[in-house]
Order: structure tokens, then sequence, then C-alpha cells
């Protein structure tokens, strides 16, 4: 069987490695090599309850945090199995040559993250991606010299290829060349990452754009929980992005606070408010919460700062290498000496396309995993998770990919399509759609900012440059994020409404599932939680 | 301050290189990088003599050196654009010259193709072949060789490399030793070693720019000895084991 994998970030590295595995052919197909691929970036870690700090962690603890957290939209099912995977995926990747922090017997090193109160991080230092990536390619490489991948860098994914409502392979633009290129398979797995170009101002990679979230969504594959947006509490704007400074800068005792009492000349003095406000957590507590707070508090007290000066060089220099390295290089900060400025900034998306339980996307032969998919966060993402949840979601769409193959639920049909592809979207729109989308999606929103958001993008369809393909359908992406967000009149997790403050269970515990048909109309409903 | 921007530029339909030059206002904590964004922000984008011009092609991802995408040669030398500041570029004079990495075919403008390091590490099987082994002295070096960004940089300045010779330069010789410390003790290990060290160190003239340039700071050089390190003991063991 034919599997084609699009995107090599950690989710489509381990997707394909899988799929290699179980015998099937695969061709991954991604914009550049690995290195390159936004899943370097990550640099706090990656969750697996090890249980070797004598906490009693266990798979348990780790599957209640991670649901707890998600605030109800995650399925406990998808969820569960993840948690338990997590250990021997460690140790997978450990035998495969990934370099992580060792402890003083040997073993991975584990260090303590927000929303958790047991270490469970698996970590490199502070810059985890960039081993995991290092090793998982270097995995790949030895499928594709035995012939099980195939390798396609340097190509685009535009569309699907849909026959009879069937995915059944895959349109892509060759960079180099600008020729379109067509790949049929029997099933097609989606690792095209979050939806960094509706916002522009992220702390992700400039290429994980949402372009191919957008481009299926046109034809039809349904979103789940679009408007889940996670403002990561700690970044700092710089050149017209975000730079992200590790929650490992407080796993390690970094500490949160602002002047407060300035008045009549003085200094002021440092309130740890996540502290005093919520002793159980402190600095620790799940993101939502300390964005949230951090805005809140900000308003009344001005710039947020992120203390990391008391904490020894050793940490410093070892354990936080790489946010020291951003800090000093990109801030003009040293940490060991100075306060960081932080405020919170778009860092991750939880919603995506929809999936169920086992991967598979709202369109046979369709399947999904890492930050373009739906699964694992709901509400919002522990950190640590988004890498378990990238490499454990991949070998999860992978097998079920093939295991649907077998079972003969995907359809194969030949395709064939030579042409040339435009390669620049019009500039001008993009970066009005993200002020809108950035002005709308905020930490807080009401009805009022979301329609005015909506009709904002309305009135940019009629711009010149806005009927470019890609800024068409980023236009309709971001359309479904904000009618997902006006849809669910409550507050939950990273979505906040001022006009709606209170979670409500009875309406909204749901997916909020956004679907497009034909003509480009929107379609919001709520589905239950797997 | 009002920074002049020389781009050398490629154009594949043409097969044309051609310089053009920009002008565009940037702070001393600006990157190149910065400024090439804004540049292809502006629609439309003309040069400095006011001439219509198409966005410049370069490849960028992350903007913070951790991708590794954006490199190519900045007033003479190979580097990241993404960390490559005004403040450091503009000491003397209020010019950027880009130039595409000379060492890799260009694709257009500033976006080269830097596949054949892929082929290399490809053609020097640098994967595991066993279970991988953690030694806590190692450990050091291994974190930093995987580290590594594979953007060329190196390759860029090296006397020795060239697209046509067997030389796989430091980016692969530095992901081998990683892959040879941590390979189980044996003959796949013995011949992986050995392999790469005539591909790797038997070409390299041990000029050392390469950690000059490298926005990691990889120590090639100690790398290189720690895999040749590797190699003795195990020829060491390996007549042990013979004389026994």
């Amino acid at each position: 069987m034919d599997i084609l994998v699009i995107g090599n970030g950690l989710a489509g590295l381990s997707a394909a490695a899988e799929a290699a595995k179980k015998g099937a052919s695969v061709t991954l197909v991604s914009q550049n090599p690995a290195d390159r691929s936004q899943s370097v970036m990550a640099e706090g870690g990656i969750n697996a309850a090890m249980n070797t700090k004598g906490e009693n962690d266990s798979v348990l603890n780790h599957c209640e945090d991670t649901l707890r957290s998600a605030c109800g939209l995650a399925s406990e099912k998808a969820v569960a199995e993840m948690t338990s995977a997590a250990p021997d995926i460690i140790r997978y990747l450990s035998s495969i040559g990934v370099v992580f922090s060792r402890d003083e017997q040997g073993r991975e090193d584990l260090r303590f993250f927000g929303g958790q109160k047991k270490r469970r991080t698996v970590f490199a230092k502070s810059g985890i991606g960039k081993q995991l990536v290092c090793g998982l390619a270097q995995e790949i490489r030895r499928y594709a010299a035995q012939g099980k991948i195939k390798l396609k860098e340097h190509h685009h994914f535009e569309e699907l290829i849909v026959r009879d409502s069937v995915c059944a392979g895959a349109v892509f633009r060759n960079i180099f060349s600008g020729r379109t290129e067509t790949i049929c398979a029997d099933a097609v797995i989606m690792a095209t990452g979050g939806m960094n170009a509706l916002f522009g101002e992220t702390t992700g990679s400039l290429l994980s754009d949402g372009s191919a979230t957008a481009a299926v969504f046109r034809q039809g594959v349904k979103l789940a929980n679009c408007e889940m947006v996670q403002y990561h509490p700690t970044t700092a704007l710089r050149g017209g992005k975000r730079i992200l400074i590790s929650e490992a800068a407080r796993g390690e005792g970094g500490r949160l606070f602002v002047l407060r009492n300035t008045g009549n000349g003085g200094s002021g003095e440092k309130w740890y408010f996540m502290e005093e406000m919520y002793p159980e957590g402190g600095n620790l507590m799940p993101r939502d919460i300390v964005s949230q707070t951090m805005e809140k508090v900000s308003r009344d007290y001005g710039q947020v700062y992120l203390d990391l000066t008391h904490l020894s060089a050793e940490v410093l220099e070892y354990r936080l290498h790489e946010v020291c390295e951003v800090c000093r290089e990109y801030l003009g900060i040293d940490p060991a000496s100075e306060y960081i400025p932080v405020s919170p900034g778009v860092h991750y998306f939880m919603g995506g396309l929809y999936v169920d339980d086992a991967h598979r996307c709202s369109m046979r032969g369709l399947y999904a995993a890492g930050e373009c998919a739906c699964q694992y966060h709901g509400a919002n993402r522990l950190g640590g998770n988004s890498t378990m949840g990238a490499v454990y979601g991949g070998i999860k769409a992978a097998q079920t990919a093939v295991s649907d193959c077998i079972a003969g639920q995907a359809n194969r049909v030949a395709e064939n399509s030579t042409g040339y592809m435009g390669i620049t979207a019009s500039p001008v729109i993009k970066k009005e759609l993200q002020r809108i989308v950035g002005s709308a999606m905020g930490i807080r929103r009401s009805a009022e900012g979301l329609l005015a958001g909506i009709a904002e993008i309305e009135k940019l369809k009629s711009v010149e440059g806005a009927e470019e393909r890609e800024n068409r359908n980023l236009l309709l992406l971001a359309e479904a994020m904000l009618k997902s967000a006006l849809e669910r009149k409550e507050s939950r997790g990273a979505h906040v409404r001022e006009d709606f403050p209170e979670r409500d269970d009875g309406h909204f515990k749901k997916l909020t599932i956004a679907a497009c048909d034909g003509e480009g109309n929107i379609e919001i409903s709520f589905a239950e939680v797997n | 301050m009002l920074v002049k921007i020389d781009i050398k530029r490629y154009e594949p339909r043409t097969g044309k290189s051609f310089w053009q030059s920009f002008e565009a206002e940037g702070s001393g904590n600006d990157t190149a990088a910065d400024l090439l964004r804004r540049l292809n922000e502006r629609k439309p984008l003309s040069d400095i003599e006011g001439r219509e011009a198409e966005p410049v092609e370069w490849e960028c991802g992350c903007m913070q050196k951790k991708c590794g995408g954006c490199a190519m040669i900045i007033n003479g030398v190979p580097q990241l654009a993404c960390s490559a500041f005004v403040k450091d570029l503009c000491r003397k004079k209020a010019v950027i010259k880009l130039e595409p990495l000379s060492k890799f075919p260009v694709v257009k403008d500033l976006r080269v193709d830097r596949s054949v390091v892929y082929e290399n590490l490809q053609k020097m099987k640098v994967w595991m072949s066993g279970q991988a082994q953690y030694k806590a002295k190692e450990w050091e070096a291994e974190y930093t060789s995987a580290s590594c960004l594979m953007c060329g940089c190196c390759l860029e300045i090296c006397p020795n490399y060239t697209a046509d010779n067997s030389f796989t330069g430091a980016a692969v010789m530095n992901a081998a030793y990683r892959v040879a410390s941590q390979q189980p003790v044996g003959k796949n290990r013995r011949a992986f070693i050995k392999e790469n060290i005539k591909a790797g160190q038997g070409h390299c003239s041990k000029t050392l720019t390469c950690e000059n340039v490298c926005p990691m700071k990889i120590p090639t050089g100690s790398l290189m000895s720690g895999m040749n390190r590797l190699f003795i003991k195990d020829l060491l063991t390996g007549l042990k084991s013979r004389n026994v």
C-alpha cells in the first residue's frame, strides 16, 4: 500500500517511520529538510510518566493532568492511549539516538513543567525539538536507504485529490521549479503544523502557515476547536515575530512578577502575583491561567517580568542553555543579572483538522497528526505534551491508515497533472488579515469584536489580491476561526469571552465543528467529545 | 538608519545573475532577515532607482537561529541572516551585501539547493545500526553535534569542500561522530568509522574555519579527534580480542 505523509516535523517523521515499519511504501513530502521544520523550535521537553524521581508518578496522573488542562474537550480514550504509550516512546527515541539530558544514574532526566505537580518532562537542556528531529530524521534516512520511504523535499502542498468523496493523493508545487506534481496514494496523512499565518506575530515558524489546513478546509474537510489558540505566557516581541522564553525557565524555578507601589518616585516592590494568587501551582499553573492572569495584572501594574536571577549558574548555563542564548542575542538581556520583560503571545493551535480517536479526518482516506490536528489538547495544552502528542499522533495515524488500507477502507485513483503555479500571494492581504484576526482573537474575545472581525474579513475579500488562491483559502480559514469563537458562547481554557465569562458544560462541553460547503459557506455546529 | 541593501539576484528563467540595490530603514537591533522580510512586504517593491522589482526569493523559517534556513553570504561572510545584526554589519558603512551560498546550486536569488548535504549523510550511512549507547563522557559532544542546523556555512567557508569532490565536509563529519559515539562497539561501528574518516578527516586540511562561522559554535576539530580516538580504541580492542 502507498501512504503519502505531508510534512516532516515530529508528527510527519514519526508517521513515516511507523508506516514504513508496518510495511507500507511511504512517500514523505515536505517544503524543506526536517531540520527546518517548526518542531526544531520546541524547547522545554516531552512528557512521559517515567517515574524515576521517587514521586509516584504514573500514566494515570499524566492522563488526568492532560484531561484537566484540556477542560473537558479532549477525548479520554485518546489521551489515555497517548499517555500510556509515552514512556515506551521515550525509550524508543533514546534507542535511535535522541540525546536527552540524563540524571546521575544515566536515565532520561525529568523536570517540572506547567500544570503537573510531578517531574514528568523529559528534556535536552532547553532544545528538545532539535534533538528529537535530529534522531527521527536520522531514522528516516535509514528507512529511505532501504527503499521503504521516498523523500520529496522542497514541495509545497496545494490541494488534495478527491474522488467520490475519498482522498486519493495530493497536488504539490515544486518550490524549485514551480511545476505542479501529483502524488497518488491509498492514504494521506497530513502533518502540516499550525496556522501561524493568521496571526503573523507568533512564536512558530513562518513556514507553518496553515495554508494546507486552509486548502483542505475549502475542499470540505472539517475543522474542530479552531478557536482554541494558546497564548504562551512568556514571549517577547521582536522583529514582527514572537520569541519564546521556554516554560522550562519557570520549570527550573523562574518567577513572574510586576512592580507595585511605584508611586511617589519609589522604585516599587516586586509582586510575585502567580505565587500569591495560585499557591498550589504558582508560576507553573497551566498556560491558559498564567496568560490570562498576566493580562489582567498588567492592566493595573504594567510590564510583567520573568525573574531568573536567583537561579544558579549551572541551571542557567546548562539546563536553560538555549533560553539564555536567545535572551542575550535577541533581547540584549542577561538572565543571570537582569529581569526579562515578557508578555503572552500566540504559540500553539489546539484545534485544527477534526480527527477521531484514531486520527481519521472527516474525509475517507485522510488522516492528520501533530499541530494541524485537533487531538489531545482540548481547550488548553500542557507544555511538553505537544512534542509527545506529535510523535505519538504520527504513530497512531500511520497505524490507522495502514489498517484501514488493509481493510479496503481507502481507495486508489490514478491521476496525473502538469502545469505551473504562481508562488507568492499578495503580502498586503495577509498583513491586513493578521491585523484583523489578532485583534478579534486576543486573549479576551467578545461578540462585538468577533462580529467586527468577520465583517472586516468579508470586506477584505473584495480587495485586489484576495482572489489569489492562498489568500482566498486563508481568508476562509480565518472566517471559520472567528465564527467558531463567536458560536462558543462561554469561557473555557484558552477561549475567554468577556460577554460569557462562565464555563457552560451543559451547552459547550463539545467540539466546535466548522464545515465548508462547495460554495465557500461556513457552518458551525457542536459535536460530542469522542 | 537608512541601510543600502545590495542583493545578488539570480533569475532561473533567463539563467542570469545581476546585482540590485534597495533601501530600508533599519535599527541596530534589526537583522538582515528582518530587513529582507520587510522588503518583501512592500507592494510594489521598487529598487533604489525606483524600478519595480520582484520580491526577493530566500529561505526563512524560525527567524531565531534554530532552523538554519536563511544561511547566505552577508558582507562576504557565510552566516544566518536571522542572527546578522545591522549594528554589527554596518559598523563602517550602512551597506549590507547579500549573496547566495556559492557552493550549492542557486535556485533563485538567495535560495540555494542544499540537497547534497543530505545525499552525503545518506551516502555515509549516518544512522544507528544498533541500539544507541549512553556514555556520560561523550554526552556534551553528542548534544552539540545534534544541534547542527545543516545550514551549510561550514561548507561555504571550507577551503577543501567543493560540490564535486568526495569530501563530505564538516556537517556530515559532525553527525558521523555522534553516530559513531552512540553505536555499539563491534564490526559495524569499525566499518562506519573507517568509511567516515576516509571521506571526512581524510580530505580536511584542519584550517577549522568552519568553527569560526558555525552559528552553533560546533567544535568540529574536537569532534573529529573524538572519532579518531574511537577508531584507535576499536582497533586496539579488536587486536586484543584476536590475541586472546
